[in-house]
C-alpha cells in the first residue's frame, strides 16, 4: 500500500505542476483560423475534423459545414480536413496575430475507407492499417444510423464478438459466468471501467451520443492494460466539443411484436399486445470561452421489454469538459450519473412458458425467483491531464472514480435500504509518458494505482471489501525498414487479503511487416490474466441459490498467439476493400466458474479447467459507389475444447457470421444488417439442475433492416430489428427479441 | 422490402425529380405522368418483387418454438403414518413434508437439487393417520425412487426420507393420460436407510 500512495502522490503532483506550468505559456498574441467544409456535391459535411498538423489545435465541422479554431499563435502550419469516406486534404496556412484565416475545403469521396486510427493496440494514435493486433472500429456514424441504444447493442455488430445475454465474448474468451467477471475489459478514454462489485461492464456508463468510436481489440490485452482483458477489450473513445454551440435532440420509439406462439401467449397475457419501448435524448455541446468548452447529454430510456417482469427505465446524465491549459496541454473531465429502475429477468419457467420468469423451490428460507427488481446507480468522475512536454515526449494523467449503487426493491416497488443491497467504488490513476526517440522508434512507460471497496449483502460478513492494485507498465515500439516490431511488458500486483499479495507479469509482443503497398502481415504473442472479482472470493448467499464464498481463488491467465494479413488491394489503379485475415490459439488456465460443490452442499467459485480456442476470421469491408454504398462482412470459425474433458467449452458457437450493407441515394438511407451465429455445442449442465429447459440453446439468424431520409436538418429512420422474427436464445433459459419496430426521429441545431 | 426493391429502381427514382415533362412538349396530364414515370416502369420489377416479398414472408417466425407438450399422467397416492399419533415429531420440528418422486435413485441429499429430474406435492399434512395426494399431469415414465419427505432443520439439506413406496418393487409407472395409484406408508421413528443401501 506503501507503493500505491507514493504513485498517487507523485501523479497528483505531477499533475498539479504541470496544469499550473501549462496555463502559464497561454497569453502570447495569437491568431484564428476558420472556414467551411463541404462534399463535391456541396453538402455541408458535419462531424469533419480539421486539425493543425503536429498541435494538439482543431474542431469538428458543425452542422453547415463550418469550423473555427480560436487563439492559435502565430506561426505557420499544415491543416488537415478529414471525414470518414473521404479523401483528407492539406493545406499550408500562416496564422497572424489578430486575424483570422479563411481556409474552405472540398473532400472528395474515395473508393475504399479512409485509414482508420487506433489507440488500443499500443497506448497511443496509430493507423489501424498497420498494427499487430485484430481489431475493429465502430465509428459514431455506424452508432447512429443504428439507432444504437447502449454500448452491448453496438458489440453486436462485430465480427468475432457473440453476447451470451449482456455478456461479451471475443472469439470464445468468456462463454457466459453469470454476470460475474468479465474475461473482457472496458475502457473509456484509456481508463479501465468494470464495476467494483462484480467486475461488469457497466454498458450504460457512457451515452452512445457521446462515443466518438468503440474499439474491439481481440486477444489478450493484459500486457497494455492489466487485469480483465484476457479475452479482449471494448475502448471507448468520447467525442470533444465543436467550434460552435451545437445541440442534438433524439427521440425513438417503437413496440415487440406480441409472441408469435399461442402457448406462450396463453402463459402471459402481456404478450398478446405490442410491448413499447422509446427513449429521448438531448445533447448540447459549445465552447465556453476560447481554451474550454462542454459536451453535456441527458437521455431517458424506457423499454417494456418482450418478457413479463424485465422492464426498465433509465435516466442518464453525463459531461465532458475540455480546458486547453497551453498550446501543448489540455484536461477533460467526464462525469456521468445514470440512474435505472428494472426488472431483471433471469430465467424463465420452461420452454413453454418462456416469457414469465420461473422459480426455484428447494427449501431453502425462501423459494427464489427467476427475476431480480433493482434500482441501480452509478457516478463517474475521469479527469485526464494531457501535455506534449516536448515534440517528441507526451505526457498523460488519469484518474477514475466509478461508484455503483444497488437497491433492491421491495413489493411496493420502493427501494430498500443500501445495506440490503450493493455499495462500491473503483478509483484509481495512472501515469503515461510517450517517448519519440528516433523517427520509428517510440517507448511507452508508466504507472497505475487502482483499488476498489465494496460492501455488499451478498458478501458474507459485513466488513467491505477491498482489492488494491498497482502496476507498472513499458513498452518499446521500432521500426526498422519495412518491419515494425513492438515489445511490451506490465507488472501488476494486487491484494489477495491483509499481508497477502500476488503478482503476474504480462509479456507482449509483435511484429508487422509490409509486403508491399497494399498488404501488412503482422505476428503478435500475448499473455493476459484476471483476478478474480470481490464478489466472485467473498459471495455468501442463500437467496437464489446456496453459494459460499472461495478467497482462495487464483487468477485466470490466457496466452494467445496470432499470425494475421491486412491488405487493401489495388484494382485499376484504386483500391476497392480491406481485408483481414487471421489464424489464431489462446490457451486458459484456471478459469472461474461457478460450479455445484458437492461437499460444501453450495455453488461456488471454482478454478476448474484448461482450455484451448483455435480458430480463424475474415473480415471484409467496402465502401463503393463513390462513398455511397458500403459493405462489411465477417466470418469467425472457433475450436473451443476444454483440455481436461476434451469437450466443447460451454456457450461457444463455431461459426459465427456477420454482415452489413448500407446505401445511400439522394436523401434516403437504408441498410441491412446480418447476424449469424449456430448453436453452441454445450451449454453449462449445473444450471439445468435447477431451471427447465435450461439445457436447449439455439441458433442465432437475425436481420435488422433500416430506411430513412435526412431532410432540413431532421433525420427520420424506421428500424425493423430482428425483422424475419427470428426466435432465438441469447443465452440458456433466456429468450432473444422478437421482430420490434423503432420510429427514430433526430435534428442537429 | 416493396419500397427497397422500388428505390433501387432507376426508372423509379428518376420519377422522384421527373415529374414535369421534358422540354418541347407539352405538359402531360398527372395520370399520364404517373402511368408513363412510375407504372409502366415499376410494372417491370413486380414480379421479382412479389416474388422477393414471398421469400421473405416465408423465411419469418423461424427459429425456437416452444417444444410439443410431453406426455403426461396422473399419480394418486395413498400414505399411512405408522402409529399415529404417537410417532409424529411436533410441528415445530417439521419444517417441510412432502411426497417426492424422483426419475433416479438418489446417492445423497445433494441429488435433490436435481429439481428438473423430480416431482413433488404440495406441503402435506401433519398429525394425520392417512392422507391421499394426487399429483396431476407429472411426467410419464418411471420413478424409481419416490416417498415421504421430511424436512428436519432450517438448513438446506436436512431432508430424510421417512417413508417409500415399495409397491411394484419401489418403481412407479406413470403411463400417459391414465391414473396409476400407490399405497405407501411413513415412520417418523424408523426411517428408511439413506442413501440407498444399493447406493451405500
Amino acid at each position: 500500500m506503501n507503493v500505491l500512495k507514493t504513485w498517487w502522490r507523485f501523479a497528483a503532483c505531477l499533475c498539479v505542476l504541470r496544469v499550473l506550468a501549462g496555463t502559464n505559456v497561454a497569453g502570447a498574441q495569437d491568431g484564428a483560423v476558420a472556414g467551411r467544409v463541404t462534399s463535391t456535391t456541396g453538402d455541408p459535411m458535419p462531424g469533419a475534423n480539421i486539425v493543425l498538423l503536429d498541435t494538439t489545435y482543431g474542431d469538428a465541422a458543425s452542422a453547415d459545414g463550418t469550423y473555427r479554431i480560436g487563439t492559435v499563435p502565430v506561426g505557420s502550419y499544415r491543416i488537415q480536413a478529414s471525414s470518414v469516406g473521404f479523401e483528407a486534404k492539406i493545406r499550408q496556412i500562416d496564422v497572424v496575430a489578430n486575424e483570422t484565416v479563411h481556409i474552405d475545403f472540398v473532400l472528395e469521396p474515395i473508393a475504399v475507407e479512409s485509414r482508420e486510427i487506433v489507440v488500443t493496440t499500443t497506448r497511443r494514435d496509430v493507423d489501424a492499417g498497420n498494427t499487430a493486433a485484430s481489431i475493429s472500429v465502430l465509428t459514431a456514424d455506424d452508432l447512429a444510423v443504428r439507432n444504437i441504444l447502449a454500448l452491448d447493442d453496438a458489440l453486436r455488430y462485430v465480427p468475432g464478438v457473440q453476447l451470451t445475454g449482456n455478456e461479451v465474448n471475443i472469439r470464445g474468451a468468456s462463454g457466459f459466468s453469470y454476470n460475474t467477471g468479465s474475461r473482457v475489459l472496458l475502457l473509456v478514454d484509456g481508463m479501465p471501467m468494470l464495476s467494483p462489485d462484480a467486475e461488469r461492464i457497466p454498458f450504460d456508463l457512457i451515452p452512445v451520443h457521446q462515443i466518438e468510436r468503440v474499439e474491439v481489440f481481440k486477444g489478450p490485452g493484459s500486457a497494455l492494460y492489466g487485469g480483465g482483458a484476457l479475452g479482449g477489450i471494448i475502448h471507448v473513445i468520447t467525442k470533444t466539443y465543436p467550434a460552435k454551440p451545437e445541440t442534438f435532440v433524439e427521440a425513438y420509439g417503437g413496440a415487440y411484436q406480441p409472441a408469435r406462439h399461442a402457448i406462450w401467449r396463453r402463459q402471459w397475457k402481456g404478450a398478446k399486445n405490442p410491448r413499447p419501448l422509446g427513449g429521448v435524448a438531448i445533447n448540447h455541446a459549445r465552447p465556453l470561452s476560447p481554451n474550454t468548452g462542454l459536451w453535456t447529454n441527458l437521455t431517458y430510456r424506457y423499454d417494456a421489454s418482450h418478457l413479463n417482469m424485465n422492464s426498465s427505465r433509465s435516466l442518464q446524465g453525463f459531461s465532458k469538459f475540455t480546458w486547453r491549459t497551453s498550446p501543448d496541454s489540455h484536461v477533460n473531465i467526464l462525469a456521468g450519473v445514470n440512474r435505472k429502475t428494472s426488472n431483471t429477468f433471469i430465467y424463465w419457467n420452461g420452454a413453454r412458458d418462456a416469457l414469465n420468469p420461473g422459480s426455484i423451490n428447494i427449501g431453502g428460507p425462501s423459494g427464489s425467483s427467476g427475476t431480480s427488481d433493482n434500482r441501480t446507480q452509478h457516478v463517474s468522475l475521469l479527469p485526464a491531464y494531457t501535455n506534449a512536454l516536448s515534440t517528441s515526449t507526451l505526457l498523460q494523467a488519469k484518474v477514475r472514480l466509478f461508484g455503483i449503487f444497488i437497491q433492491p426493491l421491495d413489493d411496493e416497488k420502493k427501494p430498500k435500504p443500501l445495506s440490503k443491497g450493493t455499495i462500491g467504488f473503483r478509483y484509481g490513476g495512472e501515469v503515461q509518458l510517450d517517448y519519440e526517440g528516433a523517427p520509428g522508434r517510440y517507448i511507452i512507460a508508466g504507472v497505475s494505482g487502482d483499488a476498489n471497496l465494496t460492501n455488499s449483502s451478498f458478501i458474507g460478513d459485513d466488513a467491505p471489501r477491498s482489492q488494491p492494485e498497482v502496476a507498472a507498465f513499458t513498452q518499446w515500439e521500432e521500426e526498422i525498414g519495412e518491419v515494425k516490431i513492438t515489445g511490451g511488458l506490465r507488472f501488476d500486483m494486487y491484494r489477495v487479503r491483509q499481508g497477502e499479495t500476488l503478482s503476474k507479469i504480462s509479456p507482449r509482443t509483435s511484429a508487422t511487416i509490409g509486403m508491399g503497398p497494399s498488404w501488412t502481415v503482422r505476428l503478435a504473442y500475448g499473455e493476459g490474466f484476471r483476478a478474480p472479482s470481490v464478489l466472485e472470493r467473498f459471495i455468501e448467499s442463500s437467496d437464489y441459490l446456496p453459494i459460499v464464498s472461495n478467497p482462495d481463488l487464483k487468477p485466470e491467465t490466457s496466452r494467445s498467439y496470432e499470425i494475421g494479413i491486412r491488405g487493401r488491394p489495388s484494382f485499376g489503379g484504386a483500391p476497392l476493400f480491406t481485408i483481414d485475415a487471421a489464424l489464431f490459439l489462446s490457451q486458459y488456465r484456471e478459469l472461474v466458474e461457478p460450479k455445484f460443490a458437492p461437499k460444501e452442499r453450495s455453488f461456488r467459485f471454482t478454478n476448474f479447467t484448461r482450455a484451448r480456442i483455435r480458430g480463424g476470421e475474415l473480415e471484409l469491408r467496402a465502401r463503393i459507389l463513390r462513398g455511397r454504398t458500403s459493405l462489411h462482412t465477417g466470418y469467425t470459425y472457433l475450436d473451443a475444447e476444454d483440455l481436461e474433458t476434451e469437450e466443447s467449452l460451454a456457450f461457444r458457437s463455431t461459426h459465427l457470421f456477420k454482415a452489413g450493407v448500407a446505401l445511400t441515394v439522394g436523401p434516403l438511407e437504408s441498410g441491412v444488417d446480418l447476424r449469424l451465429a449456430s448453436a453452441p455445442e454445450k451449454v453449462d449442465s449445473d444450471f439445468a439442475r435447477f431451471v427447465r429447459d435450461a439445457e436447449l440453446s439455439s441458433p442465432v439468424q437475425v436481420v435488422d433492416v433500416r430506411i430513412g431520409s435526412y431532410w432540413r436538418g431532421v433525420r427520420v429512420t424506421l428500424h425493423i430489428r430482428n425483422a424475419l422474427n427470428y426466435h432465438y436464445l441469447s443465452r440458456p433459459a433466456l429468450l432473444g427479441s422478437p421482430r420490434h419496430a423503432l420510429l427514430q426521429i433526430s435534428t442537429r441545431i | 422490402m416493396m419500397f427497397l426493391i422500388f428505390w433501387k429502381n432507376p426508372h423509379c427514382s428518376h420519377y422522384v425529380g421527373g415529374v414535369t415533362s421534358s422540354s418541347g412538349r407539352s405538359p402531360a396530364s398527372f395520370p399520364t405522368v404517373l402511368r408513363r414515370t412510375f407504372l409502366l416502369p415499376c410494372s417491370a420489377i413486380l414480379p421479382p418483387a412479389v416474388l422477393t416479398l414471398a421469400v421473405f414472408l416465408a423465411a419469418c417466425d423461424q427459429g425456437f418454438a416452444p417444444p410439443d407438450a410431453p406426455p403426461t399422467g396422473t399419480l394418486v397416492v395413498d400414505i399411512t403414518y405408522e402409529n399415529y399419533p404417537d410417532t409424529w415429531p411436533a410441528t415445530e420440528d417439521i419444517y417441510e413434508l412432502l411426497f417426492v418422486a424422483l426419475r433416479f435413485v438418489p446417492k445423497d441429499t445433494t441429488d435433490f437439487l436435481q429439481l428438473n429430474r423430480l416431482v413433488f406435492s404440495d406441503r402435506l399434512q401433519f398429525h394425520v393417520e392417512r392422507q391421499t395426494v394426487t399429483l396431476d399431469s407429472i411426467g410419464a415414465g418411471l420413478y424409481p425412487y419416490a416417498g415421504v419427505a421430511h424436512k428436519y432443520g432450517p438448513e438446506l439439506f436436512d431432508w430424510r426420507p421417512i417413508g417409500l413406496v415399495e409397491e411394484g418393487g419401489g418403481v412407479i409407472v406413470v403411463s400417459t393420460g391414465e391414473t396409476t395409484r400407490v399405497s405407501m406408508s411413513a415412520d417418523f421413528l424408523n426411517p428408511p436407510s439413506f442413501p440407498p443401501p444399493e447406493i451405500q
